[in-house]
């Protein structure tokens, strides 16, 4: 019975130290995990922020695309060649005008003009 | 320095909005009938800002016009028909402000400079195989 009681005591003493080394042993891996399952949290989180901005980005974008359109629209066009085409040859009438210089000159300059 | 190479042709253009732009029109045609267009042209042009009918009637004065004659025309609009028509061929043409010049056909719109006229007018030369008479600006 002594000895029996003895290896008893014996495990008894050993088991406590056993199952405490066993527990310190679990816990680097309970942190890491929890580091990493933190950093995977973040990660998720920053990357949800990301493409929350990306979109506001591409929204913002969109409007400003649209007011910008919207203002070209709106502004008034620039004036639009006021008059003749100076590309092309017109055929203006003479007879009966006042002229001045060579009758048969190659030039012939015309005037629309008034005194005021 | 075109010398004989251009003749300057007027077409009256008097703007609704320019009161004085009809009688002075009228008054430098009633001059043409007397051979004194040009002349009227330029008292005209000069005193732009003392345009009225007592003007007309000394500047004629001054031109040795024959008074009664002028007068006449003047009064009685004698050439109004002609100045209406011109501005009728302006408003077909499209030309919408003075002064407008057409360079044979070509338009050039407003007061250019020289050099704007000398481009035209040298193409134009070079286009109908004329010397460009030396010393105008290249074009």
């Amino acid at each position: 019975m002594s000895k029996k009681n003895r290896e008893k005591r014996a495990s008894e003493v050993e088991s406590p130290a056993g199952e405490g080394g066993g527990g310190m042993a679990w816990l680097p891996t309970v942190l890491a995990l929890g580091a990493l399952g933190l950093a995977f949290v973040a990660w998720t989180d920053a990357k949800r922020t990301r493409d929350e901005l990306t979109k506001r980005i591409v929204s913002i974008d969109q409007r400003l695309i649209q007011t910008q359109t919207q203002v070209a629209s709106a502004r008034p066009k620039p004036p639009q060649q006021q008059g003749p085409d100076p590309s092309k040859v017109y055929t203006v009438r003479l007879d009966g005008s006042p002229y001045r210089g060579n009758p048969t000159a190659p030039i012939v300059i015309a005037e629309f003009s008034d005194y005021q | 320095m075109y010398g004989d190479k251009v003749r300057i042709v007027w077409k009256n253009l008097p703007l609704p909005f320019h009161p004085n732009a009809m009688p002075a029109a009228l008054a430098a045609m009633a001059a043409n009938e007397q051979g004194k267009f040009w002349e009227m042209h330029d008292k005209l042009f000069a005193n732009q800002q003392a345009l009225g009918r007592d003007a007309y009637l000394r500047y004629a004065k001054e031109l040795k016009l024959d008074l009664p004659r002028f007068t006449r025309a003047l009064d009685g609009a004698k050439y109004k028909a002609q100045i209406e028509a011109d501005t009728a061929d302006a408003r077909s043409l499209g030309v919408t402000g003075t002064p407008g010049f057409f360079v044979n056909g070509r338009f050039l719109s407003g007061a250019k400079p020289f050099e704007a006229f000398a481009e035209v007018i040298n193409a134009e030369l070079k286009r109908l195989n004329l010397p460009v008479p030396p010393g105008a600006p290249a074009g």
